[in-house]
């Protein structure tokens, strides 16, 4: 038998790719300041822009605040506990909702995903439903669950579920059937073995999109659910703004919702890269 | 032949030059008891078109904020609505109250076997509320207050005007309060009683609450100052019509609004909704009310609404 | 020194039985068309334990369906194969496969992915242990930490084999391993595997497009006909390791072996090749 020393050894690092661990380190320590510029910047423009258009039309208050009005508004109500309060809300409603839809749609999924018969006899109904808008839903809610927390949590269940049924259906289809295969090789020796030690964690990936996505939706819908005869969150602060004519309440409604929106979606994005 | 051609095309040229010039005036409304219907109804509304060669148009909305909304982007000129849209309009946008067209209006409901008796009863219950720019919220906010209650000690839930009842009737709520049609239509089908009326709580303009408000643009009553004058004496009229003859008023309002006879009936019988020919909005009770919005955190203290008195004295001073 | 003996049949002189019998196994596919192919007709080989078997054929021949089986992921239209005297039933931790493309879980680690078929023997400590010690068999130690996507294809290639070789299965399928990688990686490859069985001797089979490689490799070689596949040619590749390419006898054994395949290579290009099927 041929002992070890008759191979010649040659270096490790054959056909290494990365050039060093350096500079893939660096890639991901982006500073804060770097990636937070460009919107800072765009902010100043747009504030710049706007406060040009106050100067030069001279509108009313209830038509165009002031940026520095608008400003004010924001510091008084986040000191007043208004703005966090009405934050909370809106961005628990939709996490409830959305961790529902999480819970019954990846399931639904995977099931569509393998097994021929539920996709010929759920998919369909999927479809026919999906391009209903969550607001289509409204006077349905107020009916069925009344003016309570429910009602609302309803309308942002069907704007988050169906991208999260769809993007499972898609991430379990398109798991390599190679990595199934490697996977009953190593020793998975049964269906929900194989399951759960490669089939999700390589549909991972689309199941988590499917997920940041529809927390967009549901954030997006916040808004119409809580015309559902709301006493509280973002929603309800807006309305409530524009009934009064207080546009700056309005706007302030407005930056906060789109604030947390971006914020929310760059946690999931974090999230993101370190799982996949 | 020619010149008979000439003379044809120059008259349908000259004829169309004056269909233009004829200025269309937009009128918000809601579906509602107001008295700009009766105006529409009786004819008034007519008399001035003819004499001032305008077009009036109303554009009907379900409350007071879209309302608003329009007549702050010019899409409507001249507005009727419930005090509290008509005072935030008159405060924060270029527009002035005119006159005080509907006294009461409002009252607080629940369900008739409820034992809710008094409004310090409604501690720790639900109340469905139009929301906090309709002239029902100070209203609520002072009845509890009388009662030695805050806003904390009981659960509001704001929804449309319309829902009110509904809400109230099914157990959604304990208590709804709202305004006429809607009140009325509960209250006379049964499905609800009053727990108080307006009047009793916040009497501003004599014994009364105020309940609808009337108001235009400052540039369009600055450029039509006599058809404003035109329109507002047309409201004295109407009130006074309403007055004299109730059931020609009641079937105007059935055909135009829409609004059930019983429902109207109720609603001028058990004074819901009361009518007067003395519109004026006079400052004593414009500041009384300001107060309240301003308390109640709905106007900010530096928000003055503008009122002109002149057009609805020179009516009532002319009827 | 040695000489390639052209039989048709491995003679049976060894003691200990077959690791696996292949007898008279057939295939057949149904295309779209309704057509059938047939893949393999009437195959039969007995593998010895420890044999290091290389089956290289021409595209169409059967050698990949042939693995497949053996890997329990198809089953014989007809005949029957067995492994340690049991039919198969499935595929098992005890026929491990290492694929072209590497399959290795870009969600795990290096070190996770070698420890993946050791978590249901061992504790967490140990397999990780037995996983570092195959990891730095194959040379990649340092990275065991990384993911499979910071690595080229040699070394996801050599993760394989370790994630493999470290689950100690009886007998190692090898769909052409290297087939991806570049003629110098490849050379590489053939010496770490070839070093790692020197001291772990498990049965191999190892399919390949390369005669070079199937000299390189085997002690035994087998060559499949053209469609449908049988066993054209069955022999023992003595020649002592390390094998010199261009030895003499390397390339005399390499001569029969491409004078053999050149016959079916032939059959092959005068069928109608389209018919979409590999084998």
């Amino acid at each position: 038998m041929p002992d070890k020393s008759d191979i010649p050894s040659l270096p490790d690092r054959i056909g290494f790719l990365s050039t060093s661990t350096v500079g893939h380190a660096g890639r991901a320590s982006k500073t804060i300041a770097q990636k937070g510029g460009p919107y800072v910047l765009a902010l100043i423009m747009v504030a710049v822009v706007w406060q040009v258009a106050i100067v030069a039309l001279n509108p009313p208050s209830a038509i165009l605040p002031s940026p520095s009005k608008v400003a004010r508004t924001f510091i008084e109500e986040l000191l007043s506990g208004e703005l966090p309060i009405n934050a909370w809300v809106s961005l628990s409603r939709v996490t409830i909702a959305w961790i529902i839809s999480a819970v019954v749609g990846i399931p639904l999924g995977v099931l569509i995903a393998r097994s021929r018969v539920a996709e010929k006899l759920i998919d369909p109904v999927i479809e026919l439903f999906r391009p209903i808008s969550p607001l289509a839903w409204i006077p349905l809610a107020i009916l069925w669950f009344g003016i309570g927390e429910s009602g609302k949590i309803f309308i942002i269940f069907i704007a988050t579920f169906f991208p999260i049924v769809l993007n499972t259906v898609d991430g379990i289809k398109r798991v390599d059937p190679v990595l199934l295969r490697a996977g009953q090789t190593l020793g998975c020796s049964n269906g929900p073995e194989l399951f759960f030690r490669v089939m999700l964690p390589a549909a991972l990936p689309s199941i988590l999109v499917g997920m940041r996505i529809s927390f967009g939706t549901g954030w997006a819908a916040i808004i119409a659910a809580e015309l559902v005869a709301a006493n509280s969150g973002l929603g309800y602060l807006i309305a409530d703004g524009m009934e009064i004519l207080r546009s700056d309440l309005v706007m302030v409604g407005m930056i906060a919702i789109g604030i947390i929106g971006v914020l929310v979606d760059s946690i999931f994005k974090q999230l993101a890269s370190r799982i996949a | 032949m020619n010149s008979f051609k000439l003379a044809l095309a120059s008259l349908l040229a000259v004829g169309a030059g004056v269909a233009q010039a004829q200025e269309v005036i937009n009128i918000g409304v809601q579906p509602a008891t107001q008295p700009i219907y009766i105006a529409k109804a009786a004819g008034f509304l007519d008399e001035i078109e003819a004499e001032y060669n305008v077009d009036f148009e109303f554009q009907s909305f379900s409350y007071g904020a879209p309302e608003n909304q329009a007549l702050a982007a010019g899409a409507i000129q001249m507005a009727s609505a419930g005090m509290g849209p008509a005072i935030v309009a008159s405060a924060r946008l270029p527009a002035k109250l005119l006159a005080i067209t509907i006294l009461d209006q409002t009252a607080i409901m629940v369900r008739p076997d409820s034992d809710i008796a008094t409004v310090a009863d409604l501690k720790d219950k639900t109340i469905a509320y139009p929301g906090r720019g309709s002239q029902q919220y100070p209203l609520l906010i002072k009845a509890l207050a009388d009662a030695g209650l805050t806003e904390d000690d009981v659960r509001l839930f704001k929804t449309k005007g319309s829902e009110v009842g509904n809400l109230l009737s099914t157990g959604s709520v304990d208590a709804g309060v709202t305004w006429d049609p809607h009140v009325s239509s509960a209250l006379a089908s049964g499905a609800a009683k009053a727990l108080v009326t307006s009047g009793s709580i916040l009497p501003i303009k004599g014994d009364h609450y105020v309940g609808n408000g009337f108001y235009a643009r400052t540039d369009f009553i600055e450029e039509y100052p006599e058809v404003t004058q035109a329109v507002v004496d047309a409201l004295v009229r109407s009130a006074q019509l309403i007055l004299d003859d109730p059931e020609t008023a009641i079937d105007m309002w059935a055909a135009e609004v829409g609004v059930p006879r019983d429902v109207i009936e109720f609603s001028i019988k058990e004074g819901i909704s009361v009518y007067t020919t003395d519109i004026t909005p006079d400052q004593e009770t414009i500041d009384a009310y300001t107060k309240f919005l301003k308390d109640a955190g709905i106007l900010e203290a530096e928000d003055t609404p503008k009122i002109d008195t002149s057009f609805a004295e020179k009516a009532s001073n002319a009827g | 020194m040695a000489i390639v003996e052209q039989v048709s049949q491995y003679p049976e002189t060894s003691i200990s039985e077959p690791a696996i019998t292949i007898n008279r196994v057939s295939k057949q596919f149904h295309d779209d068309e309704g057509g059938v192919i047939e893949a393999l007709r009437s195959t039969s080989i007995d593998i010895k334990e420890g044999e290091f078997v290389v089956v290289v054929g021409p595209s169409g021949c059967g050698k990949s369906t042939l693995l497949n089986m053996l890997g329990g992921f198809d089953s014989p239209s007809s005949g029957q194969i067995r492994v340690d005297g049991e039919p198969i039933n499935g595929p098992h931790i005890q026929r491990g496969m290492v694929f072209q493309d590497y399959a290795l879980f870009p969600w795990l680690t290096v070190i996770d992915n070698v420890m993946f078929g050791l978590r249901k023997t061992h504790s967490k400590a140990a397999a990780r242990e037995v996983a570092m010690k195959w990891l730095e068999l194959v040379g990649l130690g340092e990275f065991a930490q990384k993911h499979p996507l910071h690595l080229s294809g040699g070394m996801k290639q050599r993760v394989a084999i370790a994630r493999t070789f470290a689950t100690d299965p009886k007998v190692i399928l090898m769909d052409e391993p290297f087939g991806a990688l570049d003629a110098l990686t490849r050379r590489f490859l053939q010496q770490q595997l070839l070093k790692i069985w020197s001291e772990h001797r498990k049965t191999v089979v190892f399919i390949t497009h390369s005669v070079q490689e199937a000299v390189y490799l085997a002690n035994r070689v087998i060559i499949m006909t053209a469609r449908p596949g049988q066993v054209k040619l069955d022999a023992p590749i003595n020649l002592p390791h390390p094998r010199k390419v261009t030895s003499a006898e390397f390339r005399e054994t390499e001569t029969t072996i491409f004078e053999a395949l050149d016959e079916e290579m032939a059959k092959t290009f005068s069928l109608d090749s389209a018919d979409g099927f590999s084998d």
